[in-house]
């Protein structure tokens, strides 16, 4: 991980691109919402509805782009963050699956699984932050 | 994450294979049991859900496990671990909203809950196979 430009210059690029992809993100969601609704042709419908994933493509790329010019103690509260992300979200998803299965409980859309792991990373990389400091 | 091995690296390995090992047996029989006698036994509703959530015990004994190891695992081990978990976390976020797109606008069957763990193992596998592979 060689970082080609300044720690903070990747920071403000990062956050440039996050607002950027954010805002075409709920663009997308926004504008493909209405013609999802008139339920056109399946290809259309599949084709429509993998849109919004292009900018999500595109955060994900920024965040592998920005953990490898950030500096080293960045990287390393975002890395242990996600990696507890990962672990917390495969624990909850595993329990709530059981329960779905054996316990009849009501079926979790699959993008609350996006929305758990977002927060867990937010909430985690939070604490190890103040920990380090 | 404290990161003073009191053991050598190669101990807290071994360590950890047999605390998975012993981990994912009881896992299995509590799996297997419970799924059974609430197919056949008809247990009541708050029984139906502690025995749903008992397999669970054996696995948080498993994640507990991975903390120990990494804080005393050596640095690359560590670092393999840590990146291939995140990239997990990654891969894993983008292919859940993909599929919860289509599963809500497109009308795409819907996936067991569980199927999220099996993904981010996985992805955890193959991604700490490559990076371990590229370092060596």
């Amino acid at each position: 991980m060689n970082a080609r430009i300044s720690p903070a210059k990747a920071s403000r690029r990062y956050q440039t691109q996050m607002v950027v992809a954010s805002v075409t993100y709920i663009a997308l969601i926004a504008g493909t919402m209405d013609t999802l609704r008139a339920k056109p042709p399946m290809t259309e419908r599949v084709l429509l509805a993998l849109l919004p994933a292009l900018p999500i493509a595109w955060m994900v790329w920024a965040v592998i782009r920005y953990l490898n010019s950030a500096d080293e103690l960045q990287r390393r509260v975002h890395i242990e963050a996600l990696a507890l992300a990962a672990g917390i979200t495969a624990f909850l998803s595993l329990t709530y699956g059981f329960l779905e299965d054996m316990a009849g409980f009501p079926r979790a859309p699959l993008w609350t699984v996006f929305l758990v792991i977002d927060l867990v990373w937010v909430a985690s990389g939070f604490v190890l932050w103040r920990r380090y400091k | 994450m404290n990161t003073k091995p009191r053991i050598n690296p190669d101990q807290a390995h071994r360590h950890h294979r047999l605390r998975v090992m012993v981990a994912m047996s009881i896992y299995v029989v509590l799996l297997l049991g419970c799924a059974y006698y609430i197919k056949h036994g008809h247990p009541g509703p708050t029984l139906t859900v502690v025995l749903a959530l008992l397999p669970t015990i054996p696995v948080i004994w498993v994640m507990w496990s991975l903390y120990v190891y990494l804080t005393q695992a050596d640095e690359l081990q560590r670092r393999v671990h840590l990146t291939s978990l995140s990239m997990a976390a990654g891969v894993t976020a983008f292919l859940t909203l993909t599929y919860g797109f289509l599963e809500d606008f497109a009308g795409f069957p819907h996936i067991p809950a569980w199927w999220t763990f099996v993904v981010i193992d996985l992805v955890w596998g193959a991604t700490s196979c490559v990076l371990w592979c590229r370092y060596k």
